[in-house]
C-alpha cells in the first residue's frame, strides 16, 4: 500500500494521472483523511493562483491591450526595415 | 502545427504587414498576460512581450514547425523572462524543499499529527487572502512558476510544457511537485 509520503510525491508532481497508480490512490484517500485534506489544499491553491491571476489582469483589458499591440507592431515594422 | 499557423507562417516570412499585424494580435494578450503572472510589473511585462516579438521574427525562418506557433512564443517567452529575472535579481526561495517535506512524515511515511494537513477551510481563508498567494509566489523560482501557469491555468498538455520550458518530463513532474509543495508549506506556515 502507498504510504502518505509516496502519495504526496504522485499527486504533486502528476504522476496519478497515469492509470497505475489510479485505484491506490482512490483506497489511500478513502482512508486516509490527513492526505485528503492535503488534495483538496492542492485544488485551493490552484483556484486562488486563478483568481490572483485574474485579478492581476483586470486592467489588462482591450483597449490597454490594443495600445501595447499598436506599440510592438510599430515597433516590429521599424526594426525589419 | 494546423494549417492556419503554416499559411500565417508563410506570409510573415514574406514580410507581409497584414499577416505581421495579425499574428501580434492574436498572441499578445496571451504573452502579457502569463508575463503577470510570472510576477512582472506591467511595464516590465510590455518589455519582455516587446523583445518575444522582436526575436521572434528575427528567427522566424528557422521555425520549424514541429510545435505549434503559441508554443513556439511560449518557448521565446520563458527565454526572455529567465534573463530578465537575471538582470534584475530578485530573492528566490533557497529552502530544500524536499527536505522540509521529510519532516512531515514519520519513519513510515505517515504524517506526524503535529505536521499534518490544515484543515481546508482555515487553508482556503488564506489562499483567498490575494496578497499572501501573491506572496508566496515571489519566491518560486521562474521555472516552476512557469510550469505552473501552463500546467494550472492553461491547462496545456504535458508534452507542450516540456517543449517550452525545454526539460524532460520527468523533470516537469520534479518542478510541479516543488512548486505546489513550496505555495503549500509558504501558506500554511502564514495561516498557523
Amino acid at each position: 500500500m502507498l504510504s502518505c509520503k509516496e502519495l504526496v510525491k504522485i499527486v504533486s508532481s502528476d504522476e496519478h494521472l497515469s492509470p497505475r497508480y489510479k485505484l491506490e490512490i482512490r483506497l489511500h484517500l478513502l482512508m486516509c483523511h490527513h492526505c485528503r485534506k492535503y488534495t483538496k489544499q492542492l485544488e485551493i491553491l490552484k483556484a486562488g493562483f486563478k483568481t490572483l491571476l485574474n485579478k492581476k489582469t483586470q486592467d489588462a483589458d482591450e483597449n490597454k491591450l490594443k495600445e501595447i499591440e499598436d506599440r510592438i507592431i510599430e515597433k516590429i515594422s521599424n526594426h525589419k526595415d | 502545427m494546423n494549417n492556419d499557423d503554416t499559411d500565417l507562417i508563410k506570409k510573415i516570412r514574406q514580410r507581409d504587414p497584414i499577416a505581421l499585424e495579425a499574428v501580434v494580435r492574436l498572441h499578445t494578450g496571451h504573452l502579457y498576460k502569463a508575463c503577470l503572472g510570472l510576477g512582472f510589473q506591467n511595464f516590465e511585462a510590455e518589455d519582455i512581450t516587446q523583445s518575444v516579438w522582436i526575436t521572434f521574427f528575427d528567427v522566424v525562418a528557422q521555425f520549424e514547425g514541429r510545435s505549434s506557433l503559441r508554443t513556439f512564443l511560449f518557448g521565446i517567452l520563458y527565454n526572455k523572462a529567465s534573463e530578465y529575472r537575471k538582470q534584475n535579481k530578485r530573492a528566490e526561495s533557497t529552502e530544500n524543499i524536499e527536505e522540509v517535506i521529510d519532516e512531515h512524515f514519520n519513519k513510515h511515511g505517515h504524517w506526524i499529527s503535529s505536521h499534518s494537513p490544515l484543515s481546508p477551510d482555515k487553508f482556503l481563508e488564506s489562499a483567498q487572502t490575494m496578497s499572501l498567494i501573491s506572496k508566496c509566489l515571489e519566491f518560486l523560482p521562474l521555472n516552476q512558476k512557469m510550469a505552473f501557469i501552463l500546467k494550472e491555468i492553461d491547462e496545456e498538455m504535458t508534452e507542450t510544457i516540456c517543449n517550452i520550458l525545454n526539460v524532460t518530463s520527468t523533470n516537469l513532474g520534479v518542478l510541479l511537485f516543488r512548486a505546489r509543495n513550496q505555495l503549500r508549506e509558504c501558506i500554511e506556515r502564514k495561516s498557523r
